[in-house]
């Protein structure tokens, strides 16, 4: 093929990298996929309450 | 340690072959056997020796035109047309480009019509890449029976794909459409950088832009106004 007459010398150093690194231009990063919840297995009671710290008593009249 | 002359590549237009391997289409050089790899820059080497591919006063380098106009030749009416990105060493020509390292930044893939599916194309016809596409999706076992070409050059190349709406390349030189390719050019390496951080109004400036060009080559609607 026939450019015609060469012009001059370009040194070309892209801050970018035209070649695509594992991205797809068009498309959004995906997220990996949510894990599942671990369920509670079948028959298990239900589990205790947490023992919280206790309530201050509401003191009323003071 | 010369300081470069510029930071965003140079971006030309060019033809590829279209070749195969066990994971789908594979874009080659239409007269050099060297096969364009997805993901991975194309680095010009010299058959006669020149150290520094491209080098002034030999034809070596990966090559690129300013206008699709200027492809000429078999290739231009079975091959796949694009803009491809140039970079390292680049000899500027009075029509165009030939550079050290490329890689394409948008495709553009014939209309799958009769005509276009018995032509050879390289080493292969269109129709003979659309079945390896399909052996590829079979052999990965994946969903991926429906994809065609341009689906699978997306895929291999993770760069936008458009479908000609003419059968061959070869329709640019019937239609007035040289400012129209042009600002694809220029909208390719412009909005490079932004596109490659995910910047959604970049990539759509690119489309519109495409779009603007397949309007233009329409055979059903009129010309466009200059
Ligand atoms: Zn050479």
């Amino acid at each position: 093929m026939y450019l015609g007459e060469p012009v001059r010398v370009l040194h070309v150093e892209p801050v970018v990298s035209p070649v695509p690194d594992g991205d797809f231009p068009e498309v959004a990063a995906a997220l990996p996929e949510p894990r599942p919840r671990p369920t509670p297995r079948r028959g298990a009671g239900v589990p205790p309450a947490r023992r919280g710290r206790p309530r201050p008593t509401p003191i009323t009249g003071a | 340690m010369t300081a470069p002359d510029l930071a965003t590549p140079v971006g030309g237009w060019r033809v590829w072959r279209l070749g195969a391997d066990d994971d789908g289409p594979v874009l080659e050089s239409p007269l050099a056997a060297a096969s364009w790899t997805p993901r991975t820059a194309v680095t010009a080497v010299c058959h006669r020796g020149c150290g520094d591919a491209p080098a002034w006063g030999c034809s070596c380098g990966l090559y690129a035109v300013d206008d699709p106009r200027r492809l000429v030749g078999g290739l231009l009416h079975h091959g796949i047309l694009g803009c491809t990105a140039l970079w390292g060493r680049v000899v500027e020509h009075g029509d165009g480009w030939r550079g050290e390292h490329s890689y394409p930044l948008v495709l553009f893939v014939p209309s799958p019509d009769d005509e276009v599916l018995g032509v050879p194309v390289g080493a292969l016809t269109v129709e003979q890449a659309r079945r390896a596409v399909l052996r590829a999706a079979r052999a990965r076992r994946v969903s991926g029976l429906g994809e065609t070409l341009g689906d699978a050059l997306r895929r291999r190349y993770a760069v936008p794909v458009h479908v000609l709406p003419v059968s061959s390349p070869g329709a640019f030189a019937g239609h007035a459409v040289g400012a129209l390719a042009g600002r694809v050019r220029d909208e390719c390496v412009r909005g490079l950088a932004a596109r490659r951080l995910g910047d959604r109004v970049a990539a759509a400036r690119l489309d519109r832009a495409v779009d603007r060009l397949l309007e233009g080559l329409r055979p059903d609607l009129p010309p466009l106004p200059a």
